[in-house]
């Protein structure tokens, strides 16, 4: 343990703004980068989702066409 | 000598490999993440000169090495895809870049921060900052390329073609510190001596290091999953596996 409380460890040593800015900005940029990247695997399913409906649609409209 | 990685051209093999290792990648880098740190904040030793502010060092240099290696691996990427015409490889520059434009966006933010008590500057357009400003331009510039084209065979050869020649930064920043008159120190870690850090600040700077490897990892089994199913979501086994999850939902 390098600091002898709390209060010293969140002051550290006068530069506390600097350090927990960066751990702050890191931990959010990181959890975003993984947050983003879980639901992008969401939105994708849909669209592929979305772009079969609209194929199956396609296909019956020319059956019925043809029919 | 390379016969064991064949069956992961087949993209169906890949996308099962990645949902396998995604856990374990996860796992193994918030374990070191959050060992590195707390070593590195609450039992590392204080520097002589700069005292506490030093210990930015643990999210600033491993980001600074991976935005780098990240790129490396881009590019590697891209000499396959354009020498074997292997598509599986032009997804992964695409899905892989903006885990690089995150990596450099923490260097230079962090390193901004950690600049201004201890240089008296947030910014100089010394060698090794700028350097690294470019690569962030080249990274962006990757990911607009790709978005800029409709027909996306041509736009993964461009993208390929640019990621190569952007490479050239690579060596650039490494040696920037060496060639030119800087304000960034010099190498420590990333040198043919021995390093030139005290062990005990030395070792969660590696830990940390290794952690957001994994953490790359992690992100880049994620993100190529997803790109795999939507670049081949007209194949057979693509329709099967989404219906049956939907049926499994239904249920």
């Amino acid at each position: 343990m390098q600091f002898d409380s709390l209060t010293e460890f969140i002051a550290m040593g006068s530069y506390g703004v600097y350090v927990w800015t960066c751990f702050g900005f890191t931990i959010g940029m990181l959890i975003a980068l993984i947050l983003l990247s879980k639901r992008q695997i969401q939105q994708t399913r849909k669209i592929i989702a979305g772009a079969l409906l609209r194929e199956q649609r396609i296909k019956q409209a020319k059956d019925a066409d043809l029919l | 000598m390379f016969k064991w990685l064949h069956p992961y051209a087949k993209s169906q093999n890949a996308y099962q490999l990645c949902l396998t290792l995604t856990p374990w990648f996860g796992c193994f880098s918030l374990i070191l993440l959050v060992v590195g740190t707390v070593w590195g904040l609450v039992f590392a030793p204080p520097d002589y000169q700069q005292g506490e502010s030093f210990r930015i060092i643990y999210v600033h240099v491993p980001a600074a090495i991976m935005s780098m290696g990240v790129y490396a691996f881009m590019a590697t990427a891209a000499f396959v895809a354009l020498v074997w015409q292997i598509k599986m490889c032009e997804w992964f520059i695409v899905a892989v870049a903006p885990i690089g434009i995150c990596y450099t966006l923490i260097a230079l933010v962090t390193g901004a921060v950690w600049g201004k008590p201890m240089w008296g500057t947030w910014w100089q357009w010394d060698a090794r900052l700028t350097s690294e400003l470019i690569l962030l331009f080249i990274y962006l510039g990757i990911v607009a390329l790709y978005s800029a084209f409709e027909d996306k065979d041509i736009a993964g050869k461009a993208t390929s073609i640019l990621t190569l020649v952007g490479s050239v930064n690579l060596p650039v920043i490494h040696f920037s510190v060496e060639w030119w008159n800087t304000l960034h120190q010099g190498a420590t870690i990333t040198k043919f001596q021995k390093p030139s850090i005290d062990y005990l600040m030395g070792w969660p700077l590696y830990i940390n290091l290794l952690g957001f490897m994994l953490l790359f990892a992690y992100v880049a089994c994620i993100r190529m999953s997803t790109t795999i199913i939507f670049q081949e979501q007209r194949r057979a086994w693509v329709k099967h596996m989404l219906r049956a999850e939907g049926e499994g939902n239904a249920i």
